[in-house]
């Protein structure tokens, strides 16, 4: 069942469309992928859907719903997170407040500190630097933050844009890693990645956009064993 | 000698307060919505003349015109907020340059509105003053300075501890940090503009009915605070709470001081002349960051 559908979305700067009706699905309780060079409309497909850019055609769709013109904080509102590619936290604040500040929307005190709890079980070392702030953390602690954050709003679909950028190969398997754990524990995820492989490995379908329209889709094997992509976006995914 | 200094220095701690409040909201403004709001000085004018219209009929002292004055220019300022600043948000940002025209021109108008409805004359209110002194030794503290001080130093302190530990305190810190990411955690962007103007222009309506029964009220009063403000964001800091709090200080008891040494008329040179030397100095201001927001 399709928890998040993109239909024919047309999106773009000043006029110029960067995103030329790129069509996704996304299925309930699945990981599902979107790839593609530098360019071809990724990270602009992801501002559409959380409503930093409104489609001037096409629609945007969540459990049914047309969100299609929503503001941000509504979207987060029906139940989608969203992690950014850089600087989806908040430096000079606390890890504490960055993550009382997902939960934002959480009125209840007892279900917020349930929430946090969980997130320390699952990032103990978030528990240890609670009361520093955010720009005190290493890389891969941001990431953890970033997730920690993320999941104190208890979202049905977490939005992820490049989690792997500017991260060593060890910290990237650390990281999907754990959303590879979210996926187990029913989670939907949406990620953009330039690390293609590293997608493929977890990913449960994927799409690849050239140009700001769909080229390929299917799952990762039907894809890899097409040998399609392999010259396409394998090189420059593996950096 | 002594004496003269500290009976300066404690005249400029009084006015340091009014400094550092101005600064601070026109800081909050700033800091949460990008707005260099020139017509900060002109929510102080329609503070300082609803406690004149409250003097006419007979309404006064510190309480009772401070009140209904915060009440006036918050609803001022969410009328602007929603009506003028609104329009000009983009993704969560207000453009730079159009908040700053349209500031201006707020300003222009603001004036001249005061000035058609009032006239050009000045307006004292000089029965309202809270009367008495306390004398420590030598040292006269006069009543309604130290009222001013004591409100301005109320309301700062107020602002800080909502900033800290409210909830919206924290989506507005999350905003001025970074919009995107603040709405990223639900936070509307356009509701914590309209609360922070509306906020930060309260707090210069209060300034405004504080300050009445000390000074006149006229209706360019407005353009003197706007840049006394300016003066202390840039010695504090852009954007740093704390940074406006001690320039305000500091300059209030800086110009103070300098009457001792300067002939009276030429203290209005040391605020402008601390803000050029922090501008090659310090150029982030005392507790500024070099940080810009992403």
């Amino acid at each position: 069942m399709a928890q998040l559908e993109a239909v024919a979305v047309t999106a773009g700067y000043g006029g110029s469309a960067i995103l030329k009706g790129v069509s996704l699905t996304v299925a309930k309780g699945r990981i599902t992928g979107v790839i593609g060079p530098n360019g071809a409309g990724k990270s602009t497909l992801l501002k559409a859907i959380m409503g930093y850019l409104v489609p001037s055609d096409g629609a945007v769709r969540f459990d049914g719903e047309d969100i299609t013109r929503l503001p941000t904080d509504q979207r987060i509102r029906r139940g989608i997170g969203y992690i950014a590619q850089t600087r989806s936290h908040f430096p000079s604040q606390t890890v504490q407040e960055n993550l009382r500040i997902g939960a934002y929307l959480v009125r209840d005190r007892q279900l917020r500190s349930e929430r946090q709890s969980e997130v320390f079980r699952r990032f103990p070392i978030l528990a240890e630097r609670r009361r520093q702030p955010a720009a005190l953390l290493s890389g891969g602690q941001l990431r953890m933050l970033e997730i920690g954050r993320v999941l104190m709003s208890s979202p049905r679909l977490i939005v992820l844009d490049e989690p792997s950028i500017g991260l060593s190969s060890a910290l990237v398997d650390m990281v999907y890693a754990h959303l590879r754990e979210l996926a187990i524990g029913g989670m939907t995820l949406l990620i953009v990645e330039q690390n293609v492989r590293k997608l493929l490995s977890i990913a449960d379908f994927v799409y690849a956009l050239e140009n700001g329209s769909n080229r390929y889709e299917g799952t990762p094997d039907v894809l890899a064993a097409g040998g399609r992509l392999a010259g396409l976006y394998l090189g420059a995914g593996s950096l | 000698m002594i004496l003269d200094i500290l009976t300066y220095a404690v005249l400029g701690i009084m006015t340091g307060g009014l400094y550092a409040l101005l600064g601070l909201s026109l800081n909050l403004i700033f800091g949460v919505m990008r707005v260099i709001n020139v017509a900060h000085g002109e929510m102080l004018t329609l503070g300082a003349y609803t406690a004149v219209l409250l003097a006419t009929v007979g309404i006064g002292g510190p309480l009772l015109s401070v009140v209904p004055a915060i009440l006036v220019v918050t609803l001022a300022g969410l009328i602007i907020a929603r009506v003028l600043i609104r329009p000009l948000t983009v993704d969560g940002r207000v453009h730079e340059q159009r908040g700053m025209v349209m500031s201006l021109g707020l300003s222009l108008f603001l004036s001249n509105a005061v000035l058609a409805i009032f006239g050009p004359d000045y307006q004292r209110v000089p029965g309202l003053m809270v009367r008495g002194a306390i004398e420590i030794g030598d040292l006269v503290l006069e009543g309604q300075r130290l009222v001013i001080l004591g409100g301005s130093l109320v309301l700062a302190t107020a602002l800080m501890l909502f900033l800290r530990f409210t909830l919206l305190g924290l989506a507005m810190r999350a905003v001025a940090e970074n919009p995107e990411a603040a709405q990223a955690n639900g936070v509307s962007v356009p509701r914590i503009h309209l609360i922070t103007f509306g906020l930060g222009s309260a707090l210069a309506g209060a300034a405004g009915a504080l300050i009445t029964p000390v000074t006149y009220a006229f209706p360019a009063m407005g353009f003197t605070y706007t840049m006394y403000a300016f003066i202390t964001v840039i010695i504090g800091g852009l954007g740093s709470v704390w940074g406006a709090v001690l320039a305000g200080f500091l300059l209030g008891i800086a110009e103070s001081l300098s009457v001792i040494w300067l002939t009276t008329g030429y203290n209005a040179i040391v605020g402008p002349a601390l803000m050029l030397l922090t501008l090659v100095l310090r150029p982030q201001g005392l507790l500024g960051q070099r940080l810009a927001r992403a």
